[in-house]
């Protein structure tokens, strides 16, 4: 599935449709440049699985895992300061993978790909200031 | 009264003992890791992770003792960063803590990060009056409060995003700059103009935005790759510090209170403190910024802040865990 959107706020209703068909245990792995609207999707995302409004999205790069709560625990993980994949098995990166919780995944590409097997897929480009193309692998309908 | 305080949030693994006598604070030790291992071992510290921290607690616990010259007997207490950070991180300083706790049958008292920046501010100048207001600006967190008394709180606002530090870290990768970026940024931008106008981030009450300023940068650099860097550094830096001072100025006009504290690792920023030093001799508002050493995470900050919740609430539970996220 491919979109485009022309505004953060597009991006973030797009990221809620995705949010409302997620279930327990699923696994989105975000990909996109710096600035190209992760944050901004996954707070779609959050508000589609039913995370109030008031509970903050932001971004987690200096923590590197956020957790929220909607329907089911959410965990917002960022590996933007992630050099060395060893420094993931210290964070138990793969006891939030593996657990009931849903997991929305920031810099994906620093994870080895096997670990995202089952994972749903976001592309972000950057088309132009404020327009972006977003695919979605691993969705098959969005409603 | 003497407490030890250990710091594991995130990057720095910390130790600090302060004194407290009559009302005199007095800071015996301050060890923090990165600076530490440099010295010793000329080692290099990995980027972020909680094996780091175990290696670390302990040579940096015993420095600190060391360099105090105090012995285990007179410690009066344990302090502890429980939240907010990495989990895996607090995790190591907390347990640590605890045993030492145990071990030497002293209380053990979990302090909120924030609260242990606001006490950097304390240990630095403790002549400042209360009631005053609090920035808090760090790589991980960028929050706004009104310290009413010490250990009494009230958030003001907070970022909607990217904390401030994130955003100085951010844009000096896209100027081609690895983390940390603060120093980057504040060296790159004395040789800079302030020539582009980025938009001065918009967002309601006295809360905070970054990332649209990231984005904004982002756009500039795509458009006009060639253009200095200098002048992108500095365009940006001048922009922080003017949304800095407009939620500063907010927040003095709605209390009508003019002191103001600024702490966190941004706070080392010279030419942000410059700034706001100007800033506050036009409008008569008087700043304290912490020593540099305590502006960044340290332990010592940490201990005073266990040393005066001790004094007014008492011990934490041993069954306290560490939080990722919690307000002040």
């Amino acid at each position: 599935m491919e979109f485009i959107t022309n505004s953060s706020q597009e991006t973030i209703e797009l990221g809620k449709k995705i949010g409302a068909q997620l279930k327990a245990g699923d696994i989105l792995a975000f990909y996109g440049e710096l600035g190209s609207g992760k944050t901004t999707m996954i707070k779609g995302v959050c508000l589609g699985l039913g995370v109030a409004e008031e509970s903050i999205v932001k971004s987690p790069s200096f923590i590197i895992i956020n957790e929220y709560q909607g329907v089911y625990s959410i965990y917002h993980i960022d590996l933007y300061r992630i050099k060395d994949p060893s420094e993931l098995y210290s964070l138990g990166l793969e006891d939030y993978l593996e657990g009931s919780g849903i997991c929305l995944i920031e810099w994906a590409e620093k994870l080895n790909p096997e670990l995202l097997a089952q994972a749903i897929k976001v592309q972000i480009e950057i088309i132009a200031n404020t327009m972006r193309k977003i695919k979605i692998h691993g969705l098959k309908t969005l409603n | 009264m003497i407490f030890l305080g250990i710091e594991t949030s995130c990057d720095e693994t910390a130790v600090g003992i302060v004194s407290k006598e009559n009302s005199e604070e007095k800071i015996l030790s301050n060890i923090v890791s990165s600076q530490w291992v440099h010295k010793r071992y000329a080692g290099v510290l990995p980027e972020l992770a909680s094996r780091a921290h175990i290696q670390l607690i302990v040579p940096v616990f015993k420095t600190a003792l060391e360099v105090a010259k105090i012995g285990y007997s007179e410690i009066d207490g344990i302090a502890v960063t429980y939240a907010p950070g990495l989990v895996g991180a607090l995790l190591v300083g907390l347990s640590f803590a605890k045993a030492v706790s145990i071990s030497i049958n002293k209380p053990f008292v979990g302090v909120n990060h924030l609260e242990g920046h606001v006490f950097a501010i304390f240990l630095s100048h403790p002549e400042i009056e209360l009631p005053f207001i609090c920035l808090i600006i760090s790589g991980g967190h960028t929050e706004l409060v009104l310290v009413k008394d010490r250990c009494s709180y009230e958030v003001l606002g907070s970022t909607i995003d990217d904390a401030c530090g994130e955003a100085f870290d951010k844009v000096a990768r896209m100027l081609g700059y690895s983390y940390p970026g603060g120093a980057f940024i504040e060296k790159l931008s004395e040789s800079g103009k302030h020539s582009i106008k980025f938009p001065l981030p918009n967002v309601a009450k006295l809360d905070f935005s970054f990332s649209g300023l990231k984005t904004a940068v982002l756009y500039f650099l795509k458009e006009n790759p060639t253009y200095p860097k200098e002048d992108v550094a500095c365009s940006f830096q001048n922009v922080v510090v003017d949304f800095l001072l407009k939620k500063i100025n907010q927040a003095v006009e709605q209390l009508g209170i003019r002191q103001v504290g600024v702490a966190g690792g941004v706070a080392i920023n010279r030419y942000l403190q410059r700034r706001f030093f100007e800033y506050g001799t036009l409008y008569n508002i008087k700043f304290y910024f912490p020593r540099p050493e305590l502006c960044m995470d340290n332990g010592a900050m940490i201990a005073l802040a266990g040393l005066e919740r001790y004094r007014r609430f008492g011990p934490s539970p041993l069954s306290l865990s560490p939080i990722a996220r919690v307000r002040l």
